[in-house]
């Protein structure tokens, strides 16, 4: 039987009930009653929950984590989690099915669906950019003028996903911090945050008289 | 065995844990790059260490090869804000090529506060001089040029301005033979109210290349150190200079200076040729928290931005490394000698010798 064929029979069921409930004595149609009323609360669960799965942004969502499989790694599942104060949708070395699977039912749960569809989307945009080449300076200079343009939040997101510690380093060197060896990460991202905004903002050519 | 190996410990002879480790200890002469002749007289080259830089120097007071003249370039040091360390940069690298690299180099003092005059000549000179007339007038200065273009005269003469060997010690021996001063006067002040006409300003403006296109031929050098504003006399040195250097403080301030002297310079000349800001030397950094580095790293990137939309050469560059802030350059000047022949030893002195390196590279000469 199909859930349509399920619909069509609850319809049918549902009209001869109003007609004719009346004449039903005795407990055996109670007991029965009974145990469809329960049956239908269990389907209903089941059907708002999926309702709720199947909704835009949730849909959107799912979406998102089924087709960019290779960008949505675990390690980003978790630190999109984290920056949007959820729990964890598992550990790094988790089956990454799983975590795409607690990452979403996270997302249902705490009804921010269309905040994560955000910063995924953005991670996924990002990470198809061309990669900045850190080898020059001068090209350092230049991508901390264009970081520096950027909204803060923006800008967070964008060190958060484009640079390796390694290169947020170089970022830091190029705005002409000292960056000590043990400086984490962490402590180091809202620096480069302020200093690249300054020197976006330092280094405009209408700036000033 | 082993009673004799405790036995070292008191060895007498053996020498302590100190005397060890000075033995290996560097002394700080060792970490300079330059070294002087066992046969100079001066105390600076009387270290050893000092023989490789000054080896040029022999060879520059010999005859000079016709082939390897070329006329001199003339570099003009400005920066509308005061402060920022364009006399110390004109003495010390002025003096520095001549010194060390065997250049022959003119320093033009353009400032009415006669800053880059005071640090090369000892009162004792200085008055002298002022008191001096030739041909009943006053011995002549930098005004001289600019009062000969308002008066339309023909007063100035270089050979007889020009004091060569500077600076000099109590018995007048010269220090840096190759280092040559045209000095400034008080009276430069009197000659931006003396302009009544557009005429007078486009002559002032031309004044000073006029001036030294006949010294030419006997400098590889010449450097004009500028006044701290862009009135007549900067725009005359703007005219006569091939090359503009900016001294500038790592902070805000001079940031925001400099985009506007970038801008102004672009209009400064009129119907001349132009001269443009080819190097930006770093002056009075300290190494001390964030706050120099970023103002540095800003610079650069200023730089950077104004080349592309062609305010700058692409050839300008700031020069490497920056002048640490050091109060013997203060010192110095009270010495009345550049840095490196006061404190050769210190963090400025250092600096200047890579500095000259650096400027060497970026305005090669044959």
């Amino acid at each position: 039987m199909t859930y349509p064929e399920l619909a069509q029979r609850l319809w049918s069921l549902a009209a001869a009930l109003e007609t004719h409930s009346s004449h039903l004595t005795g407990p055996a149609p109670a007991k029965a009653a009974a145990a469809v009323a329960k049956a239908a609360e269990k389907l209903n669960s089941f059907l708002t929950q999926s309702a709720q799965r199947n909704s835009g942004d949730n849909r959107r969502l799912a979406d998102l984590l089924a087709d960019h499989t290779d960008v949505l790694t675990n390690l980003r599942l978790i630190e999109t989690a984290k920056r949007l104060h959820w729990k964890s949708p598992g550990a790094k070395t988790a089956i990454p099915a799983k975590v795409r699977a607690k990452f979403f039912d996270l997302a249902v749960a705490a009804d921010a669906a269309t905040a994560a569809c955000e910063r995924l989307e953005s991670i996924i945009r990002l990470h198809a950019t061309p990669k900045t080449d850190f080898a020059d300076e001068a090209a350092r200079r230049a991508e901390l003028r264009r970081l520096g343009r950027l909204t803060p939040e923006a800008l967070e997101l964008e060190l958060d996903i484009r640079f390796p510690e390694a290169e947020l380093r170089q970022l830091a060197r190029a705005a002409g911090l000292t960056v000590g060896t043990k400086e984490s990460r962490t402590k180091l991202t809202p620096r480069v945050v302020h200093y690249a905004r300054r020197h976006a903002e330092n280094t405009a050519l209408d700036a000033g008289a | 065995m082993q009673a004799t190996e405790a036995l070292s410990w008191v060895n007498p002879t053996r020498p302590t844990f100190l005397q060890r480790r000075r033995r290996h200890t560097r002394k700080s002469t060792d970490f300079l790059p330059y070294r002087v002749p066992a046969s100079c007289s001066d105390r600076a080259e009387q270290r050893p260490r000092f023989r490789f830089a000054f080896a040029h120097r022999r060879n520059r007071n010999e005859a000079f090869p016709a082939a390897t003249l070329m006329p001199a370039r003339i570099f003009a040091f400005l920066n509308f804000k005061g402060g920022v360390g364009k006399t110390t940069n004109v003495v010390n690298l002025a003096a520095g090529l001549a010194y060390l690299r065997g250049k022959r180099v003119l320093v033009v003092d353009l400032d009415a506060q006669c800053n880059a005059t005071y640090w090369l000549l000892r009162p004792s000179e200085f008055k002298p001089m002022h008191e001096l007339r030739v041909d009943g007038r006053r011995k002549q200065t930098t005004w001289q040029i600019y009062r000969d273009a308002l008066d339309q005269t023909h007063s100035f003469d270089a050979r007889v301005s020009i004091l060569r060997g500077v600076p000099r010690n109590e018995n007048g021996t010269e220090l840096v033979p190759l280092l040559h001063l045209l000095p400034a006067s008080v009276d430069l002040l009197d000659i931006e109210f003396d302009v009544d006409s557009g005429v007078a300003a486009h002559r002032l403006r031309v004044a000073l290349r006029q001036a030294l296109e006949p010294l030419r031929e006997d400098y590889d050098f010449i450097f004009l150190d500028c006044p701290p504003h862009l009135h007549f006399i900067t725009q005359s040195a703007v005219v006569a200079a091939d090359h503009l250097i900016v001294p500038f403080m790592p902070d805000y301030l001079s940031l925001s200076g400099f985009r506007v002297l970038a801008r102004l310079l672009k209009t400064l000349r009129g119907g001349e040729p132009q001269a443009k800001i080819d190097a930006v030397i770093v002056t009075r950094f300290k190494k001390i928290g964030n706050a120099y580095g970023a103002a540095v790293a800003e610079l650069k990137s200023l730089v950077e931005e104004l080349q592309a939309v062609q305010m700058l050469p692409a050839r300008c560059a700031v020069l490497e490394p920056s002048i640490r802030d050091d109060i013997r350059i203060g010192e110095s000047a009270s010495e009345h000698q550049p840095v490196f022949m006061h404190a050769p030893l210190c963090n400025a002195a250092t600096d200047y010798f890579a500095l000259i390196g650096a400027f060497l590279r970026h305005f090669p000469t044959p």
